[in-house]
């Protein structure tokens, strides 16, 4: 089985990950632009949770095709459904379906544990993602988006994560949010 | 940095140096805030308009006259950068670039055309009217304003906190909403972080 075939089915097998990021924005010359630190849990297929800790609070949570994207600070939540909006981000990588997510990438080996995946569909909002495992967990995420720019995400599994249930991703908007949805849900 | 609340209520002033110290003060505070030329600032942005709504991180540079803003989603995929070209606006997202003009540009991730008078925002974002429009409303308090009318949008200012790194002792806006009642557009801004 060729190494690329490990990261499908590396992926595949993570069916829980949960921990915590760093995740480093940088423009298309290599100058970082923010640094975010948080939590993140995955259940496959289809739950995703990505909580900002720093320096603000942000939580995304999403379960099936359910996106909420809740702002702490500025108190404002919207609910999406990601099957109509085209954006597909790196981490769905991490919590969607790999027998589906394998027609839509080309694979190229960069090193043991390491894999380059360059989208083959349009909607992806990136150009590149070097995904880097350890110990049959992904511990580094490198994107490159169409725009030049590079998120480089490390991921830190917890030594001994608390079993995941789909009850972990469900999120109710605090009172006093602003909470929007589109009107066809 | 120290949390200045919503503007106090300021104490009655002493009646013959009251009003005129509210003017003076506000007249030398806007002095001061307009030799600030280059600066930069990064928040978030809550847009509300009747049929979408979402947040996005802004990051906002102003050198001299030009302004170069980049809105990104909570992960940092996918950004908007925006840079005023003289009344125009060039959009770069997804690697493209196009010019709009500033009263209808899509500065949001949905793409809608909205207006962006970003030559005025750079100016507000500082609780200083846009010298170069005529000012419809201005209300201060304690030397700092609290609401501004403009050009149709109206802007208003929730909290102000010392913007340590840029200007030590002065006062700038951290939280603060615009709307543009015509296109039902609400802006709800929050600035965390103020550099030279």
């Amino acid at each position: 089985r060729s190494e690329s075939d490990d990261v499908w089915a590396l992926l595949a097998s993570q069916s829980q990950a949960r921990g915590s990021f760093v995740q480093e924005l940088s423009d298309e010359d290599g100058e970082l632009l923010e640094r975010t630190r948080g939590r993140y849990a995955v259940l496959r297929p289809g739950f995703f949770r990505w909580e900002i800790q720093e320096p603000d609070q942000q939580l995304i949570v999403v379960s099936g095709t359910d996106l909420w994207h809740y702002d702490r600070d500025l108190a404002a939540a919207t609910r999406r459904d990601t099957s109509q909006t085209n954006e597909f981000t790196p981490l769905e990588l991490l919590a969607g379906d790999s027998d589906e997510l394998r027609e839509k990438f080309t694979t190229q080996v960069l090193g043991p544990g390491q894999v380059r995946l360059v989208p083959t569909f349009p909607q992806a909002g990136f150009a590149s993602v070097d995904i880097t495992w350890k110990d049959e967990a992904v511990v580094a995420m490198a994107v490159v988006d169409r725009s030049g720019q590079t998120i480089d995400l490390a991921l830190t599994p917890d030594a001994a994560p608390a079993a995941l249930t789909a009850g972990d991703f469900e999120f109710t908007p605090p009172p006093g949010v602003d909470v929007y949805e589109p009107s066809d849900y | 940095c120290s949390t200045l609340p919503a503007p106090p209520r300021p104490a009655p002033p002493p009646p013959e140096t009251g009003q005129l110290s509210e003017e003076a003060r506000w007249a030398e505070r806007q002095a001061v805030i307009g030799t600030l030329e280059n600066w930069r600032v990064r928040g978030k942005v809550a847009y509300r308009l009747p049929d979408d709504a979402g947040s996005a991180n802004l990051d906002w540079q102003q050198t001299g006259g030009q302004s170069s803003l980049r809105l990104s989603g909570p992960m940092g995929v996918g950004s908007t950068e925006i840079r005023n070209e003289g009344a125009l606006l060039r959009v770069k997202r997804d690697g493209i670039e196009r010019l709009y003009p500033a009263d209808a540009a899509p500065w949001l991730s949905g793409g809608q055309l909205l207006p962006v008078p970003v030559n005025s925002i750079q100016h507000w974002l500082r609780g200083v009217p846009d010298p170069a429009i005529a000012t419809a409303d201005l209300e201060t308090e304690n030397a700092l304003a609290t609401r501004i009318e403009q050009n149709g949008w109206v802007v208003e200012y929730d909290e102000y906190r010392e913007a340590q790194e840029l200007s030590p002792g002065l006062a700038l806006p951290s939280r603060l909403n615009l709307s543009a009642p015509d296109s039902g557009l609400t802006l709800r801004i929050i600035l965390r972080a103020w550099e030279p």
